[in-house]
């Protein structure tokens, strides 16, 4: 007996998870062939080649903007000494702590999250002012829209943060930390960790950023 | 090889027989994913143009996407071919073989 529809998963998931305009065309390619007699298995084989290809694709076309995320990202903690100096000198962290729980902590963690988000944001429109810039191949819109993404992404990724900080801690507990054993690699995966939430931020932000034209007849 | 295949198939050139034709004269399995990823690679040089068909029930109503050479890309393969065959001709035969 010749099987009609392709299994549902793989199906969905050339759906949902291919980037590229040219979905349609490869999905009705790989049903055609299925329905051609092609098992399950190729079908899968194939599903699982075409969203690889397509998502490392869609990072070599976004390589400039990756790059710029990951470089914004290394200066955040000067973003941070800027703050932490300006509510010094304002003496607002003592005002906030002086409102009665919860609304301190919820204050504490609006304006914390507030100013990561600034620090995106500032970032993404340096990145489409330079490119606008550079050659006019910017989409400001499309930054727009993103900005909303980008929150949701930066507030996922710190929460992810958070919880790996507090897992490494409880499995450090007590041993501290002894700069001479400290190897570089150390040193990266601390790095790494702690601007995680701001490079993804940003480069969530600028994904759509550069606009690319493909032409059809 | 993608260039080849698309001037040998003519106005049939669409995923499913540039795969097919490309799986014949390698003798193994093809990503039609790969097979697209390229074309586009070419589209984007002008090498191919591509158009729409029709939608076709056998295809779950979704249209085949038509691959033309262009010709700045015919000019490239005749380029290709010059080269290559210029290349062979300075091959040194192996030791102990008549040419």
């Amino acid at each position: 007996m010749t099987r009609t529809e392709p299994p549902s998963i793989p199906t969905w998931m050339l759906q949902h998870l291919t980037p590229g305009p040219r979905n349609q065309a490869l999905a009705g390619d790989l049903l055609e062939e299925f329905r051609g007699g092609r098992s399950d298995g190729w079908y899968r084989r194939q599903v699982f080649a075409a969203i690889a290809i397509g998502c490392l694709r869609s990072v070599f076309d976004h390589r400039i903007a990756l790059f710029f995320a990951a470089t914004w990202s290394m200066l955040s903690p000067l973003w941070e000494l800027i703050f932490v100096r300006l509510f010094r000198q304002n003496n607002f962290i003592g005002h906030i702590w002086r409102i009665p729980w919860p609304w301190s902590t919820a204050c504490s963690f609006g304006l914390s999250t507030a100013e990561d988000l600034l620090f995106v944001w500032i970032g993404a429109l340096v990145y489409v002012t330079l490119l606008a810039t550079a050659n006019g191949n910017a989409n400001f819109r499309q930054v727009g829209r993103r900005f909303v993404t980008s929150m949701v992404v930066f507030i996922v990724a710190s929460a992810c943060e958070f919880a790996l900080l507090i897992a490494i801690a409880t499995h450090s507990t007590g041993r501290g930390v002894d700069l001479r054993t400290l190897t570089l690699l150390d040193v990266i995966e601390n790095l790494a960790i702690t601007h995680f939430p701001y490079f993804v931020g940003t480069a969530c932000a600028l994904w759509g950023a550069t606009s690319k034209v493909v032409k059809t007849v | 090889m993608i260039l080849l295949a698309v001037i040998h198939l003519g106005d049939d050139a669409y995923g499913v027989p540039i795969s097919r034709e490309l799986e014949r004269h390698r003798d193994r399995d093809v990503s039609v994913g790969s097979v697209y990823a390229a074309l586009e690679r070419l589209e984007t040089k002008c090498l191919v143009s591509s158009s729409l068909g029709d939608p076709t029930p056998e295809r779950g109503g979704k249209a085949k996407r038509f691959f033309r050479i262009t010709k700045e890309g015919l000019r490239q393969v005749h380029e290709t071919r010059r080269v290559l065959s210029k290349l062979w001709l300075a091959l040194p035969a192996p030791k102990g073989e008549r040419t």
